[in-house]
């Protein structure tokens, strides 16, 4: 392929004479072809090479399920399930209790970061904030924090309250985690910079702490959106009445395989959505960092 | 009436004393450059008269409205080129006032830009364009040219001689350029263990640097630092003479 490739007899002259140290030689003539061929040949745009993999992974699923690999009561067909999801959205199961999870995620979800948000900021900004909190908020992280839900259930009943709060809990914590570590690792000569420029506190946190802290908070938002599908996920176990919890729990004693399908489908969906948001999110707020580098 | 007075300024870290009773007065829209070798304080004076080092002992009077540029231009890179030169001005007039100094150093056509898309040179000169547009007294430049390649310094000296000209700030530069403090400077001092060593008036007899006068006072300070060239005289120029 290449132009200085070595012959097979160079090759096996090269490791019998091992140690020796050899010269690469000849000359190798660089273009605008051979510099460009990479490019050139994922020619494809890159959302059709994304796709293959899932689409071919689907294609299997479908293939699996004709054929009969597998028993349709352990893994419905594509086909199966895309009906089941038409169904539940038909017959309003799904939309009703989607908007029901939704508002738990939304509830928890909002206070958590904005509590994570708000404490990590305070404990980088001052050392009194940082000695009172940080120790303790670390070791809340190094916790699991979802064995509290039994507890939150005995202290709070079995209701909302426990539920929300799981998630704010599992949110709040990488919000804090990042927030903090971006306020801290501001280039202090920015800051020295400012103040050589006559900017009073507020104005060095709004117009140079905040916005170099960005990054990292952008960051920890999107784990923690990550984690709230996590958190509500599981916190729906308990007592489920309503919510994709009810969905899943219901079709697990019926052995409704396919709305379990569905329901980890439209878990994923969810995910991928918050993502999205986040990355949408990252575009306009870093900007400045100019076009990131992706193929 | 001059624009700086430092009096017995003296600053220790520990055990080490960086300036020693120090003395320095510099008139009012005079350049002054301060040379020396690594560690002899200067920069430790340059952030005393920025206002960023505490005052151990002796006094320093400087203007209130003075400002600096850094080695490292220390833009913000979330604000575009106009917003990073209208930091700290008020609202109202900042837009006006940054697009008049970034057309003063030829970047007209970058208001718009980021910071991070514009080369070494450039984002220098929107340094210098932020330090100039609050119309300091005293405009103090901490080795602002270190970082740039010879061609840009060259162009930056100009720049630099002619904003002076025109604004007629007082300047303390901070560098360990020679030949950049000879071009520049009314007034060369050469600080040694945080004293001034010796001091040369140039008052803008070595813009020329083809100048017999220029080598020789280039090769005295050299001297001064501790610096022999050896003795080649028709040799070619360095530009930059004492790199750190």
């Amino acid at each position: 392929m290449s132009a200085n490739a070595l012959s097979p007899d160079v090759a096996t002259a090269r490791e019998q004479q091992a140690p020796a140290p050899t010269r690469t030689t000849g000359k190798v003539v660089l273009t605008a072809d051979v510099t460009q061929k990479r490019r050139l040949r994922l020619g494809v745009p890159s959302l059709i090479r994304r796709a293959v993999v899932p689409l071919l992974l689907l294609g299997l699923w479908e293939l699996g399920s004709t054929h009969g690999w597998w028993p349709a009561a352990v893994l419905p067909s594509p086909v199966t399930v895309n009906k089941t999801f038409w169904t539940l959205i038909q017959n309003g199961q799904l939309p009703s209790n989607l908007l029901v999870s939704l508002q738990r995620v939304a509830v928890g979800a909002s206070i958590g970061i904005a509590v994570g948000t708000l404490l990590g900021l305070t404990s980088g900004l001052w050392q009194l904030a940082e000695e009172a909190l940080d120790s303790t908020l670390q070791m809340m992280r190094t916790l699991p924090y979802l064995v509290m839900l039994p507890l939150f259930v005995i202290w709070f009943g079995v209701d909302e309250l426990p539920k929300i709060l799981i998630i704010v809990i599992g949110t709040s914590l990488p919000m804090y985690l990042n927030t903090f570590s971006g306020v801290r690792s501001v280039d202090p000569r920015l800051t020295e910079m400012a103040s050589t420029f006559g900017l009073n506190r507020v104005r060095l946190i709004v117009s140079v702490i905040i916005p170099a802290a960005m990054p990292a908070i952008l960051t920890g938002l999107r784990y923690s959106l990550g984690i709230s599908w996590l958190s509500l996920v599981v916190a729906e176990q308990i007592n489920a009445r309503s919510g994709l919890g009810l969905l899943i729990s219901n079709a697990e004693s019926l052995f409704l395989t396919s709305v379990l399908v569905v329901c980890v489908l439209v878990y994923a969906i969810l995910g991928l959505t918050t993502d999205l948001l986040v990355r949408i999110l990252e575009k306009r707020l870093l900007a400045w960092r100019g076009r990131s580098v992706s193929w | 009436m001059s624009a700086v007075a430092v009096r017995g300024l003296r600053r220790a870290y520990g055990e080490r004393t960086v300036i020693a009773d120090l003395d320095v007065e510099i008139a009012e829209s005079e350049f002054v450059a301060l040379v020396g070798k690594s560690g002899c304080g200067k920069t430790t004076l340059l952030r005393t008269l920025a206002g960023l080092d505490p005052i151990q002992q002796g006094t320093v009077e400087v203007p209130a409205a003075r400002s600096v540029v850094f080695q490292e231009p220390r833009l913000l890179p979330w604000r575009r080129v106009w917003r990073n030169v209208s930091i700290g001005l008020k609202r109202g007039e900042g837009r006006q006032r940054a697009v008049a100094a970034l057309t003063e150093v030829g970047l007209s056509k970058h208001l718009e830009a980021w910071p991070l898309t514009l080369s070494g040179g450039e984002a220098q000169r929107v340094a210098l364009a932020r330090a100039l547009v609050r119309e300091p007294e005293l405009l103090l430049l901490d080795e602002p040219f270190g970082a740039l390649d010879a061609l840009t310094r060259i162009q930056m000296h100009e720049l630099v001689r002619e904003l002076h000209r025109r604004h007629r700030p007082a300047v303390l530069l901070v560098t360990h350029d020679v030949d950049e403090a000879l071009i520049l400077a009314d007034r060369v001092l050469v600080l040694r263990e945080g004293r001034v060593d010796e001091q040369l008036v140039t008052n803008g007899l070595f813009r020329d640097r083809l100048d017999p006068a220029f080598e020789q006072a280039r090769a005295r300070i050299l001297a001064l630092l501790g610096v022999s060239e050896s003795s080649t005289p028709a040799r070619k120029k360095p530009l930059h003479a004492n790199g750190s």
